[in-house]
């Protein structure tokens, strides 16, 4: 049998009885959330983890069919949950974990009790009607970008490109995590994160939630969090002063700010 | 360079192409192409990758390859920018997921 808190890497810390569960993004791993866990500390449990693929999950456990949709992202939550008989906790999600919690708290509405989304979105393509923030071309482009592995040529030019900007060691720290995620599951994610439409199940969330929307993301633009607060029942939108995608590493304290105020 | 034209013909044998043609296409438009997206992307590898999209695309576009000398040439060009910017972007957004550190900016 599968020992699901190694295949993940589930660790718990925090001195709390409440449970506050962290997922993090596309291209992350649970170390993305080092900058806002210490702030919850105190108050919650926290449980963090990797993806399959990601951090220092078990990449063995990689199932092509089961992963192939954000269900079978979701379903591991799910297990996590089951696992440590998490119930009415507090789930934040980054970037396309937002969607995977979203799906997660459908299926079993028990376990959370408040969603937080950070940089959601339910559908990247921009149609007509719907702003994603991304034409098919594009998110092929990401596609593409990745299969050639572009990344490497651009780390190795890094420090030239950077160049004195203060924000260097942030970068260097995310490059690293994202080394951490193998590249071909990071590929299958990819293609599951940019060609995911949920719009559907925005009004299937059962419970209270809060969407953190960054005032400048190219991931994620201001439609698309204005879209998830219209269609989402009981939503509630705050717009960041931060930019970027990763507010929660780029402007910690703003967006553990408007997290506690949320709670 | 000719590491990228062998690579160029090897696609175009697998989509069982002209070979020839292809690297006629190649010596006759690449330089002038390669010069334009290298100053948009700075990085050579970057550059030769995109260039190999833009050819791959050209031996697979039927309508690309009726075309005339001029229009041929204003195809490519615009595949090119598209191809580019695209190539830009999406550098970009995988380093706001992901942190890797692509380009700083992006210039139109």
């Amino acid at each position: 049998m599968t020992n699901i808190l190694k295949r993940n890497n589930v660790t718990i810390t925090g001195n709390g009885d409440k449970v506050m569960l962290f997922a993090h993004g596309f291209g992350c791993s649970q170390n993305a959330w080092k900058r806002i866990t210490p702030a919850f500390a105190d108050d919650y449990k926290l449980i963090l983890f990797d993806y399959i693929g990601a951090g220092k999950s078990d990449v063995t456990a990689y199932d092509k069919v089961k992963y192939s949709s954000l269900d079978g992202y979701a379903q591991d939550i799910l297990e996590i949950c089951k696992e440590l008989h998490v119930k009415d906790a507090v789930f934040i999600g980054h970037s396309v974990s937002c969607m995977i919690g979203a799906l997660a708290s459908i299926r079993e509405p028990a376990i959370f009790n408040k969603l937080i989304f950070i940089g959601p979105s339910a559908s990247y393509l921009n149609e007509e009607g719907y702003v994603g923030g991304f034409e098919k071309e594009e998110i092929d482009s990401i596609f593409e970008v990745m299969d050639d592995d572009y990344f490497k040529w651009s780390k190795s030019m890094a420090p030239k490109i950077m160049g004195e900007n203060k924000e260097t060691e942030i970068q260097e720290e995310l490059t690293d995590l994202f080394c951490s995620t193998d590249a071909d599951i990071a590929k299958d994610f990819a293609r599951v994160t940019f060609l995911s439409d949920n719009r559907q199940d925005l009004p299937r969330i059962p419970v209270e939630s809060l969407t953190l929307q960054c005032s400048e993301d190219i991931i994620a633009p201001l439609e698309v969090g204005q879209y998830i607060h219209e269609n989402t029942p009981n939503n509630t939108l705050v717009i960041l002063k931060a930019t970027g995608h990763c507010p929660h590493m780029s402007e910690p304290e703003e967006t553990i700010a408007a997290i506690k105020a949320f709670l | 360079m000719q590491d990228l034209i062998n690579k160029i013909n090897e696609n175009a044998k697998e989509l069982k192409s002209d070979e020839a043609s292809v690297s006629a296409l190649y010596d006759k438009y690449a330089p002038a192409l390669y010069g334009r997206i290298i100053k948009v992307v700075k990085q050579k590898e970057i550059a030769e990758k995109i260039l190999l999209r833009v050819f791959v695309n050209a031996v697979v576009d039927k309508n690309m390859k009726q075309s005339n000398h001029l229009s041929l040439f204003t195809s490519l060009l615009n595949h090119s920018r598209k191809k580019t910017y695209g190539t830009m972007k999406a550098m970009k957004v995988l380093e706001s997921c992901c942190g890797s550190p692509g380009p700083a900016t992006i210039s139109q």
